[in-house]
């Protein structure tokens, strides 16, 4: 048996001394910190993951279902949607924030699934919260706007919508002349488009302004040059929400219209028009 | 006499005390030493250290990092689980230097705690046939190192499940299910060898 004696004398001769407090401290906290961390950017992963794969327009819009049956099955172009960078991101965070928890002064007490399971409700949880908030919008689209190697990691909204050759263009109103149906439009590539709105028939809940950012179908007319058919609004929040038409009683050239069966249509400016 | 009177002065004081009191005066740390020297070596050689020599080295090396880390010790868990803890991984960790884990409990004190484990499990034969101490020996000592840590802990250091999941540091239900299977692999092995 050792002696008590002879570990103080080991003690001694190898100068040991207690690591102060505030180390271990310090290592528990940064744990903690990380576990935190990890969480909260797992649930910014999450927050952008649903942002991307519900602005896809296969969720929402029959008429473009109907549009990508003609192109490709829809099946695919679903599988194609989901945001992998984003899960696989998620799932990182997810990892981190187990280890980090795990690491804590009372972590390995709990079951690896119940440790998952809780970063990710609460990844989840709190990623509905940012979506309130537009997090996830924002990030995708500065992304998009600005880091090119992200547009080739993922397939979105965005990608689909900047295929001016098939008809469809999206991004930002640089300008809009409302007397010269003339609209500017810097698109998710960068590059700036004129519209001729001559023709544009406005979807509920749109509304042209600048910075707004819109969907426009139509035909490319020159290299920059593009001939709008229909205008909807990027968000799908608006697209339920017709603007409220000024409150007036119809005049009676518009009763007649209506009676004799005219049809009232939103024009560019925003105001029904009856045909 | 002396040491009669010291050992019952120390007594009285819980280890979380004696840790207070080592951080002021590192002489307190002999009181620590006192109490845990018999039961860390024997767990040290528990784990497989068959070398006496080298389990007292380890057992050293065991309470000088004990010291080192006393301020890391967190005083809402049992003082004896945490050098446990330090205790099995110092001795894990020798081990993987060797590159190698000899796998034997042969301490002849430890029959009759293989003759209370064979009760424990009630482990019978065909035929009602009991089974010997020394085919349980063989069955633990072909056991896996994870399954034969935990039945040491459980059954020869006679540690409870949350006292197990501290030292191993693992939930209880995997401490619970690792005991499970440990005494499935036992009673097939047993039964294999009959």
């Amino acid at each position: 048996m050792i002696s008590s004696d002879s570990i103080l004398h080991e003690i001694e001769k190898r100068k040991v001394v207690p690591i102060p407090r505030w180390h271990f401290l310090i290592k528990r906290f940064s744990f903690w910190i990380l576990a935190i961390i990890s969480v909260l950017t797992g649930s910014i992963s999450m927050a952008t993951a649903i942002y991307v794969f519900l602005d896809n327009d296969f969720i929402a819009d029959q008429d473009y279902i109907n549009r990508y049956f003609d192109q490709q099955p829809l099946i695919e172009d679903i599988v194609k949607s989901i945001p992998y960078l984003w899960l696989t991101a998620l799932v990182l965070f997810i990892l981190v924030a187990y280890y980090g928890f795990r690491h804590t002064k009372k972590g390995y007490r709990y079951p690896t699934t119940r440790v998952i399971a809780g970063s990710l409700l609460l990844s989840l949880l709190l990623s509905v919260g940012l979506n309130a908030f537009d997090v996830g919008q924002v990030i995708h689209r500065y992304l998009v706007e600005n880091v090119q190697v992200y547009n080739k990691l993922i397939y979105a909204n965005e990608n689909r919508w900047t295929q001016s050759s098939k008809g469809w263009l999206s991004g930002k109103v640089m300008v809009y002349q409302d007397p010269q149906h003339l609209l500017v439009l810097r698109d998710f590539k960068k590059r700036i488009w004129q519209i001729d709105l001559r023709k544009a028939e406005m979807r509920q809940g749109t509304r042209i302004a600048l910075g707004n950012y819109l969907k426009i179908t139509g035909v490319r007319t020159g290299q920059r040059t593009f001939e709008a058919k229909t205008i909807l609004a990027w968000e799908k929040k608006y697209h339920k929400h017709v603007r409220p038409l000024i409150d007036v009683v119809p005049s009676k050239k518009s009763q007649d219209s209506l009676s004799r069966g005219g049809v009232p249509v939103l024009s560019t400016s925003g105001r029904f028009l009856l045909r | 006499m002396a040491g009669i009177s010291v050992n019952k002065e120390e007594q009285q004081y819980t280890d979380q005390d004696l840790v207070t009191q080592t951080l002021d005066n590192k002489q307190r740390f002999t009181a620590i030493v006192r109490r845990y020297e018999a039961p860390l070596l024997r767990y040290i050689i528990r784990q497989g250290c068959k070398d006496t020599g080298m389990a007292q080295d380890l057992l050293q090396e065991v309470f000088i990092k004990t010291y080192i880390h006393l301020n890391g010790y967190d005083h809402s868990l049992p003082f004896s689980s945490w050098i446990y803890r330090i205790a099995h991984n110092e001795t894990v960790s020798h081990f993987r230097k060797e590159k190698g884990r000899p796998c034997v409990i042969d301490r002849e004190e430890d029959f009759f705690l293989f003759e209370k484990i064979v009760d424990d499990l009630g482990l019978t034969g065909s035929n009602d046939q009991r089974y010997t101490s020394a085919e349980l020996q063989a069955a633990v000592d072909g056991l896996e190192p994870k399954y034969r840590d935990i039945i040491v802990l459980k059954f020869f250091e006679e540690k409870s499940y949350e006292e197990i999941s501290d030292i191993l540091q693992m939930p209880q239900g995997t401490v619970a299910t690792l005991i499970n299977r440990a005494k499935k692999k036992i009673k097939s092995s047993m039964e294999k060898d009959q």
